[in-house]
């Protein structure tokens, strides 16, 4: 089981912009290493990670092996209602993670 | 550094250009000697040596990959801000931040924005899906880096049009083996 | 007269500190550099980012993961840690500062994850953890954490002094093909450069951490691994009496220092 954490600020005012940040434990492993008996580890990275902001897709990540192991984002939202601020990402090897925070426009 | 030993130098090394050298490294070095002796001129402090630029191939040479994504379209270097070290402790972690100058509103946003490299195995680090519901084109993330080379931030705008910035990061390895 | 009351004096101060030697003598005769300085102070301000901000460092993912284990249930009686030490802030806060300890019934040397596996063990009857396990290394991360802050104070007494010693011993003796003893690098050339890393003075107190070389968060047993692997000698067994012992004497080496685990270095 990874670990996957969102943080947002506590309250923004409409129409402003919101920093979204996220970080997911994943050794996103690039397919080019072996292990200690010389078998080559298959490449495994967070392939697709979408933010759903009250349901509608506004942000998503196409990522590879070029991005760190233990990926983080920051990116920008623009406050509307305020609701569910959601991630979903999936792994090569099919697993799933979410990740999810409650966003307050006053 | 005084403007006598500049002009020294110069003259030391002037005997390298009539050898044959492939043609951009003898603009390069006479780009950099013309540098230096300005530089000299100015007073300018020694520093200024390191920080002469080398000439850049154009981009879609240096990732060939832009020519597939842009589909030939012309490519302008500029509305894109790439921040990312010179110098890079360990190519497992590099930060790095991009912001593309943009209103995004409904009718004019930044669509896709690419981080591609130069020498990773694969030069797609990252395509960004960007929507009117971003309250900025930006993004900020680590990335990794197999060995010194460029980086590239590609925009693709709503209207189709493309802007780049690049960087150049030199990567370090680390001095002490570790097989744990 | 007055050169007479120099005199006195000076021979009465130099009993006295004669005798604070003998009462401390193991620890005074070890050398450790002064001021200490963290291993944070000798990594580029990036990797010093990471570690200052909580969200933003990949050390902290494993410090939550241990807060989850902390209420996990494990072995037949359904125990978790939380059932006998409650909340970790309080029960646990200190803790990663004073160890490695000795463990009073069975004399053995323990560090963090030596005394997890025996409340595992002995108290929940689980099985123990793998020594680099992410489930070990995520529950002694959350432990660190509760001592973030703290100074490292570990006391050297009767009780440990021959572990420490034998610590002391390990680390100025040269070993592996490259002939270096810890203390060639971490003593006397710490501030110089290796290639483009600065050495530093080999404090443990960020541990267990997130090293970038890695990609992973990792055990200070598998970092003292490392140096052992950089002068080319062989590996000892993480967990082993040889690192423990080393261990103790560095924790004894970082005192005064505050606790950076879980921390983020190069």
């Amino acid at each position: 089981m990874s670990v996957a954490k969102i943080s947002l600020p506590k309250s923004v005012n409409r129409g402003e912009s919101v920093a979204v940040r996220v970080a997911i434990q994943h050794p996103m492993e690039t397919g080019y290493r072996v292990d200690n008996k010389g078998k080559l580890i298959l490449k495994n990275t967070v392939r697709e990670m979408n933010c759903l902001y009250n349901g509608a897709l506004v942000f998503s990540a196409e990522m590879g092996s070029g991005i760190a192991a233990n990926p983080y984002l920051l990116f920008y939202l623009v406050a509307k209602d305020s609701g569910l601020i959601q991630l979903n990402w999936v792994d090569d090897a099919g697993v799933k993670g979410t990740a999810s925070a409650l966003l307050t426009v006053v | 550094m005084d403007f006598q030993n500049v002009g020294k130098q110069c003259k030391a090394s002037l005997p390298v250009l009539t050898e044959a050298l492939p043609l951009a490294i003898q603009r390069r070095r006479a780009v950099k000697q013309l540098a230096l002796l300005a530089a000299g001129v100015c007073g300018l402090p020694s520093v200024v040596q390191a920080q002469v630029p080398t000439a850049r191939p154009p981009l879609e040479v240096v990732v060939p990959m832009m020519k597939t994504l842009t589909a030939g379209a012309h490519v302008q270097e500029s509305r894109v801000t790439l921040t990312i070290p010179l110098l890079a402790e360990n190519g497992h972690l590099v930060p790095v931040s991009v912001s593309v100058d943009s209103p995004m509103t409904g009718s004019d946003y930044v669509k896709t924005l690419y981080l591609l490299s130069e020498k990773n195995p694969r030069p797609l680090i990252a395509k960004i899906s960007f929507t009117p519901g971003c309250a900025r084109a930006s993004l900020t993330t680590r990335i990794r880096l197999a060995g010194a080379q460029y980086v590239v931030a590609l925009a693709q705008m709503s209207d189709n049009s493309f802007w780049a910035a690049s960087a150049e990061v030199v990567v370090t390895d680390t001095a002490c083996l570790d097989a744990t | 007269m007055v050169s007479f009351i120099f005199i006195m004096f000076g021979l009465g101060w130099g009993v006295s500190s004669f005798l604070i030697c003998i009462a401390d003598e193991g620890p005074k005769r070890a050398k450790r550099p002064q001021p200490p300085r963290s291993g944070i102070e000798f990594v580029s301000p990036e990797i010093r980012a990471f570690q200052e901000d909580d969200f933003s460092s990949p050390a902290m993912l494993w410090a939550t993961r241990g807060e989850h284990l902390w209420q996990e249930t494990a072995g037949p009686r359904g125990e978790s840690c939380q059932s006998c030490h409650h909340d970790a802030a309080q029960s646990m806060k200190g803790v990663s500062a004073r160890y490695p300890k000795i463990d009073e019934p069975s004399g053995a040397l323990l560090n963090v994850e030596a005394r997890i596996n025996r409340c595992r063990t002995e108290k929940q009857k689980a099985a123990a953890f793998a020594y680099d396990s992410e489930s070990l290394l995520a529950l002694t991360a959350y432990v660190g954490l509760q001592s973030r802050g703290m100074e490292m104070k570990v006391t050297i007494d009767e009780k440990n002094k021959a572990r420490f010693e034998s610590g002391q011993r390990l680390f100025s003796t040269r070993i592996g093909q490259m002939n270096l003893a810890c203390t060639n690098c971490h003593d006397d050339n710490y501030g110089r450069k290796l290639l483009n890393d600065t050495i530093s003075q080999g404090h443990i107190n960020a541990y267990p951490a997130y090293r970038i070389e890695w990609q992973d968060f990792g055990s200070l047993h598998r970092r003292l691994r490392a140096c052992f692997y950089g002068v080319r000698a062989q590996l000892p067994t993480a967990g082993s009496d040889e690192l423990l012992d080393l261990e103790l004497f560095l924790a004894w080496r970082s005192q005064g220092l505050p606790v950076e685990t879980p921390g983020v270095r190069r």
